[in-house]
């Protein structure tokens, strides 16, 4: 407390300085005192002492002495003069000599008069003495007072300041301790934004910092935080600063109350933590001086939250993820993550690969992008909804870029490789549920499919198929010499290149008159019919349920008719690409053959669509026949797009004849759809179907009557 | 830091070629790796970004197209602690960028220089890390992006 | 104050929110105009001179920070009342730096917004 107010201000300076005077006064009055008691007079005579003296005698003599004496002048008495000098000598307190003044005043002085004066003298020197002595009491009385007083006074005052100290040390090292222990980051903050010094160690730990803070607080916490937060901050405390705005007010806006720091690790990277600060007003004599700053750690606080949140997110994604493929066929289920994933894989590869010109590029999205519709399809016919939505849009975003007119580079497919992270992420959830529930699946045993999916009242079980037996129309076959489509994709795309193509179109595709005539129930695919048990390769189920869900989608109703798909007659080799074939047939025709109910019935059709599928043996191996009663291929129609899709130029589609218009229907990045829609319009389905046929060494054929059907005939060869 | 900033990293690792060497670099196809370490050249410089534990940004080349470069900027050496710096520097060039356009909204690190490969580096469980691979002259170097999870 | 009332204004690009305050004032005041927007709040600031405004800055057009700015440019001995999102510290703490008066947090009730008026008025009432 001394050191804060000056020493002048010091309590018992003061006190001291204050006893010190009044003493200094006390000796100075008893000084005075006595010194006035000495020099005014031994030899003072009162009026009535010399009335004592001589209340017998003269009293005029006497007052005439003394007003003499008083004079100082001389003293007549009777007769006789007598000179003050020469009285005073008569009149000294040592002696008094009354013999003598007797004999000089010669005159009536008696023994009455003598003892009357002695007795003055000594009432005079008594009094002398009196006044001295009170003088010198007075003195020291006065002396021991003041110096019992200060005593008084300041003993306690000692004893309090000392006992202040006493409390000043043990409260320092209090302080230490507190500041040494408590967990908290505490500091003071000044008016100019300086950190003080007082500062609890932990303080610096938060900020993994060997010596404590200093300098301007914002200075220093711009090398942890971003700068938005550093001005918000700055913002808030002169907030606090200021006195417009109320305590309990600002506490609410405190924005710093779980502020992200980043630390730097030893192998160069973050570190998060999140710290909350908190400040409040110091208050002196009503004003604001500083601000005391709180800092806790709350990391351990934020990241269980984080996690809470994540948990609960992940659960219910894991739940939705379950309910979606509870239905699958568990083979199927594994069947297409195998499969899948090595898409994926292949997907990858086939980007990592060395070449980034414009045209290598290109021909990479190309194969890409089947892939990439393969991987929907599977997973639509699984019904595995957020996985073909993702792929969806994997699916999209090459096409944009392929669309780009201007030289591609690699860095154009950048948004495309994080959606084909997304769904290796889905992948990857994916495999993770079906990991911890495929033992649950085996354990109930239960195989089979069921199909979530309503089945409309018109697709029916497999019954009678009916076939054609046109052989005219079938003999020819479109052979590998559709190969040349694929190296077409990287020359001029406008000149098709002659090939041998044997068409199987008749010249009258445009008419009406194309002879099929369709023979009900083949006798000997009866005994497969409806027999065979639909759940070896559960291909039939798939096929119903992308039928359905594909048909609900586009509002258009299905009969679809199966034949020929059980084990027992579909080789399981064949599984897969009837599988695919089957589904890019079935969207391709509810996308694009489908007229619309009111024109279908105004031509005499069902509303709903005709689908039928008959798989059966040959003597040559095996052939798969697709048929729907929808409104046809239309080769201008099909000319039309390849030219907008910039396929072919308008020259080249005029002179090109119908087969090989037809021809552009497997190829990528053909499309008779304006908008490219979740099923079709891609146009990239035949493509790939062709692709797999080829991989079995099979062959497509294709027939059609405007207005009336379009089918597909694969043939596979037998392998062995 | 999200799928949208990648293409502004490959933009000052390309400007930063075409500004010392007056030859451009080419952006090759981006694809997915698990594994930084085996994507990892001679010389590696790492950026840490904030918020994300795991985040980081690596620029990884061979020594010889290091060589090059700093012949580029006119020294001839291929002293490995000359190597180092040119790295080091390529690296605080693109923080130093992106400080200042992201520098709001997350911190970057100032860029360590890694030699060789790395066991604090791990392998993910998915292909979920990004690669961009540099083509300069007719060296390539590896741009890799990790965003964490 | 010719009346004795309080001039008062409500800037709110929500209908029921302007009725909402409207209806918790008590006689004392006179509500002389509304606004649903920035650029409305200073036209008609600078006609009707209120003594107290509300005003959400979570509007369109023109928002709430610039407008407080250009009303107090106006006029700095207007005091502002800021109904905003408690989330968007940062900006409430902005608002107040430049000069608001107070703040009450959507979603509010009557009682917290006549508590955060009687607070603008305790002194001038």
């Amino acid at each position: 407390m001394a050191t804060s107010q000056g020493f002048q201000k010091d309590p018992i300076f003061l006190a001291t300085t204050g006893f010190a005077v009044v003493f200094a006064i006390i000796l100075a009055i008893g000084y005075a005192m006595q010194s006035r008691v000495a020099e005014s007079g031994d030899y003072r005579l009162t009026t009535n002492a010399v009335e004592q003296w001589l209340s017998s005698g003269n009293a005029a003599d006497a007052r005439a002495a003394l007003s003499a004496m008083q004079k100082g002048g001389n003293v007549r008495v009777a007769d006789k003069t007598l000179e003050l000098p020469e009285l005073n000598k008569f009149l000294s307190p040592d002696s008094f000599d009354a013999a003598s003044l007797a004999s000089s005043l010669n005159n009536g002085v008696n023994d009455d008069a003598i003892a009357k004066a002695k007795q003055l003298n000594q009432i005079v020197s008594a009094k002398d003495q009196k006044r001295k002595s009170l003088a010198s009491t007075m003195l020291i009385v006065g002396a021991v007072v003041t110096l019992l007083l200060y005593f008084a006074l300041m003993i306690p005052m000692f004893a309090r300041r000392k006992g202040e100290e006493e409390t000043q040390v043990v409260t320092k090292s209090e302080t230490e301790g507190i500041m040494n222990t408590v967990s908290e980051g505490l500091f003071l903050l000044g008016n100019d934004h300086q950190i003080g010094v007082e500062q609890s160690a932990s303080l610096k730990r938060m900020f993994k910092l060997e010596r404590d803070l200093e300098g301007d607080f914002f200075d220093f916490i711009s090398d942890y935080v971003t700068q938005e937060n550093v001005r918000v901050a700055k913002d808030y405390l002169d907030l606090l600063f200021g006195d417009r705005v109320k305590e309990k007010l600002v506490e609410d806006l405190n924005p710093l109350n779980n502020v992200e720091i980043s630390l730097v690790r030893r192998d160069g990277q973050y570190e998060s933590r999140y710290l909350d600060f908190r400040f409040k007003r110091v208050m002196v004599d009503g004003a604001i001086s500083h601000l005391l700053g709180s800092v806790s750690d709350v990391t351990r606080q934020v990241e269980l939250e984080k996690q809470l949140i994540q948990t609960k997110e992940e659960q219910e994604a894991q739940v939705d993820l379950l309910m979606s493929i509870l239905h699958i066929d568990s083979d199927r289920l594994q069947t297409f993550i195998r499969n899948s994933s090595e898409t994926l894989d292949e997907i990858n590869e086939r980007l990592s690969e060395r070449g980034h010109s414009d045209g290598q590029i290109r021909s990479k999205l190309v194969d890409v992008m089947s892939n990439a519709h393969r991987l929907k399809g599977d997973a639509a016919a699984l019904g595995l909804h957020k996985f073909e939505f993702g792929a969806h849009d994997f699916e999209e975003e090459l096409e944009t870029i392929r669309r780009g007119e201007s030289s591609l580079t690699g860095k154009d497919l950048l948004p495309a490789i994080t959606k084909l992270r997304t769904l290796y992420t889905e992948m990857d959830s994916m495999t993770e549920l079906i990991g911890k529930f495929s033992e649950a699946m085996n354990a109930k045993g239960d195989s089979s499919v069921k199909f979530a999916a309503d089945l409309d009242a018109s697709i029916g079980g497999a019954n009678s198929v009916e076939t054609e037996d046109s052989a005219k129309t079938e003999d020819a076959s479109l052979t590998s010499e559709l190969e040349n489509l694929d190296s077409e994709i990287e020359s001029d795309l406008d000149a098709l290149s002659d090939s041998e193509i044997v068409n199987d179109m008749d010249a009258n595709i445009e008419s009406n008159s194309f002879s099929v005539d369709m023979n009900s129930a083949n006798e000997s695919t009866a005994e497969n019919a409806g027999n065979e048990d639909a759940n070896d390769h559960g291909i039939e189920d798939s096929i119903r349920a992308i039928t359905a869900t594909v048909g609900q989608r586009n509002d258009t109703p299905v009969e679809l008719k199966l034949n020929g798909l059980g084990a027992g007659n579909l080789p399981s080799e064949l599984v897969e690409v009837v599988n695919d074939s089957l589904i890019q047939l079935v969207r391709n025709s509810i996308v694009h053959a489908y007229e619309g109910g009111d024109k279908r019935r105004s031509m005499d059709k069902k509303e709903e669509l005709s689908i039928k599928v008959n798989f059966e043996q040959a003597d040559d191996g095996y052939r798969l026949i697709y048929r729907d009663d929808g409104k046809g291929l239309d080769s201008k129609l099909i000319a039309e797009k390849a030219v907008s899709s910039k396929l072919l130029s308008a020259k080249a589609a005029e002179k090109m004849d119908k087969s090989k218009i037809i021809k552009l229907l497997f190829h990528p990045g053909f499309s008779t759809l304006d908008e490219a829609t979740l099923d079709g319009g891609r146009g990239v389905g035949l493509d790939v179907v062709l692709k797999r046929v080829k991989e079995h060494n099979g062959t497509i054929s294709i027939s059609s009557g405007r207005g009336r059907f379009s089918q597909f005939t694969i043939r596979f060869p037998r392998s062995n | 830091m999200n799928e949208e900033n990648l293409s502004v990293f490959v933009d000052y690792v390309t400007n930063y070629f075409t500004t010392v060497s007056k030859e451009d670099a080419q952006v090759g196809t981006p694809y997915l790796i698990k594994d930084i370490n085996t994507n990892l050249y001679d010389y590696t410089g790492i950026i840490g970004i904030s918020g994300n534990f795991k985040g980081s940004v690596f620029f990884t080349a061979p020594k010889t197209m290091l060589v090059h470069l700093l012949s580029e900027l006119g020294l001839l050496s291929s002293h490995d602690n000359k190597v180092m710096d040119l790295v080091g520097e390529i690296s605080n060039t693109i923080s130093g960028n992106a400080r200042r356009e992201f520098g709001e909204q997350f911190m970057l690190s100032v860029p360590i220089v890694l030699k060789g490969k790395s066991e604090d580096l791990g392998v993910m469980q998915s292909a979920n890390i990004y690669l961009i691979p540099i083509v300069w002259r007719r060296f390539k170097a590896n741009l890799i992006i990790n965003l964490g999870e | 104050m010719s009346n004795g009332k309080i001039k008062f204004m409500v800037v709110d690009d929500s209908e029921v929110i302007r009725e909402k305050i409207s209806g918790v004032l008590d006689q004392d005041f006179e509500i002389v105009g509304t606004a649903k927007n920035g650029v409305e709040a200073v036209e008609q600031f600078k006609q009707l001179k209120p003594a107290i405004l509300t005003m959400d800055i979570t509007m369109p057009i023109m928002d709430g920070i610039e407008t407080i700015e250009a009303i107090l440019a106006i006029d700095d001995s207007v005091r502002i009342l800021v109904v905003s999102a408690l989330a968007d510290k940062a900006t409430l703490i902005r608002a107040m730096a430049l000069g608001a008066y107070g703040f009450v947090c959507k979603p509010f009730t009557d009682y917290e917004l006549e508590d955060a008026i009687e607070h603008l008025i305790e002194d001038i009432r």
